[in-house]
This record gives structure tokens, sequence and C-alpha cells, in this order.
């Protein structure tokens, strides 16, 4: 399969990338509040750091980039967290120490390494944006499952006729594997960018 | 501290309260791993082995410095785990390097590390360094769990084509959340 223009600004597969990211798409994803709040902190921490780091990439020396990356995107993802406390601290609630833990994210700091490093603000800034609405996109899907039908509400408020329906386990942490493999596999399906994982799983050697 | 607290702690952050499948915190870093049982052992020690002096940094820092400033607290936090992670890969370098070359830096530095540090700061000192080496434990437990998982010859073409790869690693990481969950309601 030809590589598409998403699977370049994803950098492979949509499956290769959820996997740095399995961790907080999961824990934000059991209310829509929540996966939307993680959303736009995702996409703001990647994009402000990406144009930052894009700028100064050529006066940071390579023995000091991974410590300044780190600091720069912990710098932004601190300032986004107290914006939102500020202003949706029921969201920051939810989100607990998930909201803090971006800093060391994968998706976040290979982003800046594999992408801001090289490139100019444009292509950081478009990267940024597709892989951040790809998240938030995930993010929603999956909250839409497991709060619907896992916890009978939406948006916090409850769903009558679904009350003696509800599954609670998908609120809990095995949904938030069950709903992800299963939205994951029906992505797969539909984009048919499966195919690389085997390829990119090939080319990666053994640590 | 009683020894039936202190073994409680442990056995939390082995089982029911592992931070890798249940808190979601470094999950990636498991899921992601495609190295060797032995290989994800040593980096699994390295990372029980980053916590415990992480802890043991930050929770004075918490408690006596950032007391007024509790708004530097992951900046904090962050910088120390960085410079404990390149103190441990300097001093074990040779270990390390034969085992993982210089992976052990991006490894280290994950959520669950930083994750841990921020939930620590709510306990005891004595109980946050007997949590973050329960956690540790924890966590190189999945890890090694997970590479074992992977060394299994699997019959790929048993498996929908959708469902290779991530999702059948999600479903398989859910089975054993399910067991872990099933012993908190054990305890």
């Amino acid at each position: 399969m030809k590589k598409t223009k998403v699977s370049y600004l994803l950098r492979g597969t949509p499956s290769a990338l959820l996997m740095l990211g399995a961790g907080f798409v999961m824990a934000s994803s059991a209310d829509i509040r929540a996966a939307l709040g993680m959303g736009a902190a995702v996409l703001l921490a990647l994009l402000l750091s990406s144009v930052v780091i894009s700028a100064l990439h050529k006066i940071i020396p390579a023995y000091a980039k991974m410590p300044a990356y780190l600091l720069i995107i912990t710098g932004f993802v601190s300032l986004i967290s107290m914006v939102m406390e500020a202003h949706f601290p029921v969201v920051v609630d939810m989100l607990g120490v998930h909201l803090a833990t971006l800093s060391v994210s994968a998706v976040i700091y290979r982003d800046a390494e594999e992408v801001a490093d090289h490139n100019g603000e444009g292509t950081s800034i478009k990267t940024a944006i597709v892989t951040g609405l790809f998240f938030t996109v995930m993010m929603v899907l999956c909250a839409l499952v497991r709060e619907v039908l896992g916890n009978a509400t939406i948006w916090g408020q409850p769903i009558e006729f679904l009350q003696d329906y509800k599954i609670s386990a998908l609120a809990g942490a095995f949904g938030g594997y069950l709903v992800l493999a299963i939205v994951m596999a029906v992505v797969n399906k539909i984009t048919g960018l499966h195919h690389h994982l085997d390829e990119n799983n090939d080319q990666e050697g053994d640590c | 501290m009683e020894l039936n607290v202190i073994l409680g702690i442990l056995l939390a952050g082995i089982l029911s309260n592992n931070y890798a499948l249940l808190h979601f915190l470094g999950t990636g870093a498991v899921l992601e791993n495609e190295r060797s049982t032995k290989r994800s052992l040593v980096l699994g020690l390295g990372t029980t082995l980053v916590m415990v002096l992480s802890t043991l940094i930050s929770w004075p820092v918490n408690n006596y410095l950032l007391e007024k400033a509790s708004y530097l607290r992951t900046m904090a936090f962050v910088v120390i785990v960085l410079v404990v992670v390149e103190v441990l890969h300097l001093v074990g370098k040779k270990v390390l390097d034969d085992y993982c070359r210089a992976d052990f830096l991006k490894f280290a530095i994950n959520g669950a590390v930083l994750g841990l540090c921020l939930h620590n700061v709510e306990h005891s000192y004595v109980e946050a360094l007997i949590t973050a080496a329960a956690v540790g434990i924890g966590f190189m437990l999945t890890m090694t769990l997970y590479a074992k998982l992977k060394d299994i010859h699997v019959d790929e073409e048993a498996i929908p084509a959708p469902f290779r790869g991530l999702p059948i690693a999600l479903l398989t990481a859910g089975m054993i959340v399910l067991a872990l969950l099933a012993l908190q309601f054990k305890f």
C-alpha cells in the first residue's frame, strides 16, 4: 500500500502512534469531557512545543537536546494544566496526574525529536495538528462508547432508559483496553493501514 | 510501621495498584516493548531504581522547597527524574549499554515514574519509598511478563487482520487486568 499523506504526517500507522499514547487515551476515555479536555491539552502541547523546538533546534547543542526538549514540553504542559485548572477544574480532577504526565509522553517527545528537530515551523505545525486531532478523535470515540454503555450517562447527564442495561466493566480499566482495541481494529479495517505495522515491526531492531 | 502494612503496600504496588496496567501510567512503554525477556528485566530493574531514587529526592523537595510554589511541582519533578536517569546511566553505563544501548535514557523517563512522584507526595516519606519500590517491581514484572508473552509463538493467521498488532496486544493486557481486578475483590 502506498504511504498516504495522513500516514506520513502521523509518522507511520495509526496503530504505531496510538501505541505510544495508549496510556493517556485509555485513562481519559471514561468520560467525554475528560476526553475532550485531554485532546485539547495534547493538541496544544504538541503545537506549542513543536513551534518552539523547531525555532530553537539549531541553537540547542546535540548533547543537551533531550533535557532541553523535555523542559520545553513540561513548561507548556504546566501552563496548559494551570489554564485548565482555572477554567475547567472538573476536567482537571477527572484527568488527575495524567495531565501532568503528558510532559514525559512519548507522543509529544517523539514529535519534537523526529519532526520539529528536523523541519521548519510549517511542517511541525501540520504534523502537530494532525497528531493532536487524531488522538482527540480516538479519545472521544472511545469515551462515547465507554460513557454511554458503561455509565449510562452522556456529558455527565444520566440516560434514563439505559440505567438498567449499563455494563459497568466498560467504565473501568478493562473497558479501556477492550474499547480501544475494538476502535483500533475498526480504524485498521477502514483505513487498511494495518499492513504497514508488520513492515514497521520488521524494520525496528531490538534494543 | 507494622509489617502487615509494608506487605500490603508491596502487594498492592505489584498487583492491585499496578501502574502500567491499572493506572495507565507507562502503559505505552510496556505495550511498545519488543525487547527480549532478559533485556526487559534489566530495563525494569533500572526503572525501579529510578522510581525509588526519584521519590527519595522529590518527596523532600516537594515538602520543604515547593510548599509555596506548587505550580513548579511538575517541572521540578521532571528535572529530578532527568538527573536521576542521567546519573544512573553514567554509573551503570557498562551494564546498561551491554543490554539496551542508549535506550535506557528514553525508556526510564516515562509516565509511571513521574506519576509515581506526583502520587507519592500524598504519603509519608517511608510509605512513599515503599510504594516506589513496590510500583517499580510491579512495573518490572509487567514488562517481563509482556516480553515473555511476545516470545511465545502465535499463529498470526489465526488473528483477524484488523486485530493484529496493537488491538490484540491491548486485548491481552485487558485479560491480565481482569485477573488483577479479581485480586482486588479477593483482598
